[in-house]
């Protein structure tokens, strides 16, 4: 039963093993409110694309549970996935087919699908709709992707590290579009990345994913606030104790001094901290706070 | 349009040229098939066009079928753009099965179709037999599709199973006692493809769609276990180490059956046992069985040894092929046995009675020779038209002086050279001795028109052991006709020679033997069952026998197979007033061949053949 106010997608305790040596996921969390564009942000491996499969119901989740548009979603029926946009990382087009022929295609899997919103966006993004697939560069197959996906105007719009394998400006000028689409539209988009300077640029909020888990899911700003850096102690020194509300990610020794990463459930818990450091904390870039996250583990 | 629909319109656009191209195909290889079908001399029933296409290109075209529809789009990784659309997984495992399917069954519907139209201007059709073949036609289709569908979900490892497969069904069918055409869904297509006409091949069927079924399901594994990832990974690039395993397990598996196969070195067909008189020169040996009877091996040795070298000579053979003989007590003197030798061995074996004093050594021979024949022109010498020639050879060696069996036919209708050329039918009317007779008096005709040695010259140009090219026999004969070669090599007219041949005949007639005249009614009985009440009216030749030869009808009212035919042999003398009967051995609506023969001292004459639908 579909649930108005719920989230678009809420994810809870997401398993999947491949295999006895490989667990993908480990119980992941998530939750995606209407309206936002929410980056998924996680190294290679960490289980992103296998949560990406497991929402479009390409691959089944050993355990946990899934809820789109309110919805209980476990293989992701058919009518769900007609209101998803998918971006996949690989562009597994037939090649034989023009870029006219294949919308035409997609097309019929789609009771929404509008013609002329697919045409605006191809159109806009220069994708030639008279020639091959199999002729177009990369760059060229994400963008006739990216308006397949919002072809049928789609609730929600996934995106599997859309922009691997493109050049900087081709890169750019994606992210820039679907910025542009989610402003436009109010459209809720969840894109998977493992480059932080896309995060910082298309997402409001961000979820990152490290061992199958979700290490962090909040605002760009609320994990930048949360995070602190104490150097210049002595490579000798031991890391302080922390106070309530504050945990050490990392410690390490960096060009002869120590580096202590600090994690906070709330900025204002730095505060006694900073006193007992006799010093104030450095703010991280979210770069450098996604790698300690994710290399503390 | 359904999602289904979409799949299916995508299909068509992406592999219609390649449809089209093989419905061409299909067109042309249809037509040749008919055509050589049409001309050929050894068809039975023009829905032998059917078969070769169902036995040959429907296979070729589910190889096709299966790369184009299954092993395409798992290569090139195209299933992974359609499991991300809004479409389930089992919907494209069930519209590529069913696609496939359809256009296999379509083909051979088409085929079945056309060789029954092209039939129906020349043959009896019934309904109960199409739908026979219909049947074993579609389910054969379906178990073929269901093979080159899984097969192709297999990816990278299709081709070795394939050669796996091929090599473990050749070593079965030559190392073991196991025929495959026995087993379904083969069994479907074997030689009674489209011949049984009555019998509907229920277990055969049942068999086949449990293949189906398994088959399927071994593809719905593939295709859907692990969220289709098996399919996905099999699809993968061979590695350069599985490369190398697969050539060294195939070339060990292709050594091993070499080296373990049983008929390798399997030496031609020969008598192991002491009690053989050999004649060497003319690869001859005849079996005994006890010492008594060495005396009777010994003279029909010499006999047949005289009449093969003559054979060897009159034919300019190089080496005749090896002739066994061997004693068979329980069978009738007047009845030989023929068996089949494994294919390939290059002899022939027939068992007889020869030490029973009733046994006529002329007569077997001239069996013998005809056997030799067949053999040495590897098959061609048994068919139409050239079977006379090789009769008349033999029946020239071994039995000369049969005019009086030439004279039954001349008796009973006016002389054609139709006859001769369709000498199975003569056969059947008449019985063999005459036909050879017919034959015997031909060649008498073509020497006394030219000369011995222009119509030694004829019978080399037939019956020369050089083979012609296989597939292309019907053709060559076709454009080099056994009448073109008679006005040739004997440089007399055809029709001048038909004449000649004609008036030997009408002359014979006053030495044509007083005959009985016979019948053979249908009495009909309640239920379905019926009897044949048989019997001869007129004087009867002292202590001569009959005998009723009956035997079912396949297709085109032709006897399938000489071992069909059963004799019910009676005293002439008992059948004279109140007819013989076979009770139930038919029943209505069945057709029979009915013959009644009487044995003479030249041998059987056949007094009535007919082909009889029975009420």
């Amino acid at each position: 039963m579909a649930d108005a106010a719920a989230p678009v997608l809420a994810v809870r305790g997401l398993a999947k093993r491949y295999g006895r040596q490989v667990a993908a996921l480990t119980g992941l969390d998530l939750t995606v409110g209407a309206g936002e564009v929410y980056g998924f942000l996680g190294r290679n491996g960490a289980g992103k694309s296998t949560t990406i499969r497991i929402l479009m119901g390409i691959t089944k989740a050993d355990a946990g549970e899934v809820r789109l548009f309110g919805e209980q979603a476990r293989g992701t029926p058919v009518h769900l996935r007609q209101r998803i946009g998918y971006v996949a990382q690989e562009h597994n087009f037939y090649d034989w087919m023009t870029a006219g022929r294949l919308a035409k295609f997609v097309s019929r899997f789609y009771p929404t699908w509008d013609d002329a919103t697919f045409l605006h966006l191809a159109s806009s993004q220069q994708v030639p709709l008279d020639r091959k697939v199999g002729t177009f560069s990369g760059g060229m197959k994400a963008k006739l992707a990216l308006s397949l996906a919002l072809g049928h105007r789609p609730a929600l719009l996934i995106l599997d590290e859309p922009t691997a394998g493109l050049d900087p400006v081709a890169r750019r000028e994606f992210l820039e579009r679907v910025r542009e689409d989610a402003e436009r539209t109010g459209r809720t988009t969840f894109f998977s990345t493992h480059l932080i300077d896309e995060v910082e640029l298309v997402a409001d909020r961000v979820g990152i994913v490290d061992g199958g888990r979700t290490r962090y899911e909040g605002s760009v700003d609320a994990l930048a606030a949360r995070v602190r850096l104490h150097k210049g102690a002595p490579a000798e020194a031991s890391p302080p104790p922390c106070p309530a509300g504050v945990r050490l990610i990392s410690d390490r020794t960096f060009r002869g001094e120590r580096r202590w990463v600090f994690e906070a459930t709330e900025p204002e818990a730095f505060a006694g901290l900073e006193a007992l450091l006799g010093a104030r904390l450095e703010r991280l870039p979210l770069e450098e706070i996604f790698i300690e996250m994710v290399r503390s583990r | 349009m359904s999602r289904l629909g979409g799949l299916l319109l995508k299909e068509l656009l992406q592999h219609g040229w390649v449809l089209a191209l093989l419905g061409l195909f299909v067109g042309v290889t249809q037509g040749l098939l008919v055509l050589g079908s049409a001309i050929a001399p050894r068809t039975i029933t023009m829905l032998e066009v059917h078969e070769s296409f169902v036995r040959l290109f429907l296979p070729l075209l589910g190889l096709a079928l299966g790369r184009r529809l299954v092993v395409r789009e798992y290569y090139a990784h195209t299933q992974r753009f359609l499991a991300a659309l809004p479409v389930y997984r089992w919907e494209v495992f069930v519209q590529k099965l069913g696609l496939g399917a359809a256009l296999l069954g379509l083909a051979a519907f088409a085929s079945l179709a056309v060789a029954a139209l092209v039939a129906s201007f020349k043959e009896p059709l019934d309904a109960q037999w199409l739908i026979i073949v219909l049947w074993r036609t579609e389910v054969f289709v379906l178990a073929l599709w269901a093979f080159f569908f899984t097969m192709g979900l297999l990816g990278r490892w299709r081709v070795p199973v394939y050669l796996a497969i091929a090599m473990v069904l050749l070593y079965v069918n030559r190392a073991t006692e196991v025929s495959l055409s026995r087993v379904p869904p083969l069994s479907l297509v074997n030689e009674t493809f489209v011949l049984e006409r009555a019998r509907f091949p229920a277990g055969d069927l049942a068999w086949s769609l449990l293949f189906v079924v398994v088959t399927v399901g071994l593809g719905a594994f593939l295709a859907l276990a692990r969220d289709g990832g098996l399919a996905d990974s099999l699809a993968q690039t061979m590695s350069r180490v599985e490369k190398v395993a697969v050539g060294v397990v195939l070339s060990l598996a292709l050594i091993g059956t070499s080296v373990a196969d049983p008929l390798a070195d399997e030496p031609p067909f020969a008598f192991e046992a002491r009690r053989v008189e050999r004649r060497a020169e003319v690869g001859l040996a005849v079996l005994y069985l006890e010492d008594t009877q060495a005396a009777s091996a010994a003279a029909l040795a010499d006999h047949l040894a005289l009449d093969l070298t003559a054979l060897r000579d009159e034919l300019a053979l190089h080496e005749l092929p090896p002739v066994h003989v061997a004693l068979r007590p329980d069978l009738d003197p007047h009845d030989y046995e023929e068996v089949a030798l494994e294919e390939g061995d290059p002899g022939v074996l027939v068992r007889a009675r020869y030490h029973d004093e009733a046994f006529d050594r002329s007569r077997f021979s001239q069996r013998v020779l005809e056997l030799a024949i067949v053999k040495a022109t590897d098959g061609r010498a048994a068919h139409e038209p050239l079977a006379w020639v090789r009769s008349a050879v033999a029946g020239r060696i071994a039995r000369p002086g049969t005019e009086r069996l030439a004279a039954v036919y001349a008796a009973a209708r006016r002389p054609r050279y139709e006859d001769l050329a369709r000498l199975w039918r003569t056969e059947e009317r008449f019985g063999e001795g005459v036909a050879a007779a017919l034959a015997a008096v031909a060649a008498d005709v073509a020497v006394e028109e030219a000369s011995e040695a222009r119509w030694r010259a004829f019978a080399r140009s037939c019956l020369s052991p050089e083979p012609w090219p296989g597939v292309l026999e019907a053709v060559a004969l076709r454009r080099d006709p056994v009448e073109a070669r008679l006005a040739r090599e004997l440089g007399v007219d055809h029709a001048a020679l038909e004449a000649a041949w004609a008036a030997r005949l009408r002359a014979l007639r006053p030495r044509a033997p007083r005959l009985p005249a016979a019948y053979a009614r249908i009495e009909e009985e309640e239920g379905a069952l019926r009897t044949v009440a048989w019997g001869v009216t007129g004087a009867t030749p002292e202590g001569a026998g009959c005998a009723l030869v009956h035997a079912p009808l396949g297709p085109f009212d032709g006897v399938v197979d000489p071992s069909d035919e059963v004799r019910d042999e009676r005293p002439c003398a008992a059948v004279a007033g109140e007819p013989a009967r076979l009770i139930g051995r038919y029943g209505a609506r069945d057709r029979v061949l009915l013959a009644i023969e009487i044995e003479l001292d030249d041998g059987p004459v056949r007094l009535l053949a007919e082909r009889r639908e029975l009420p």
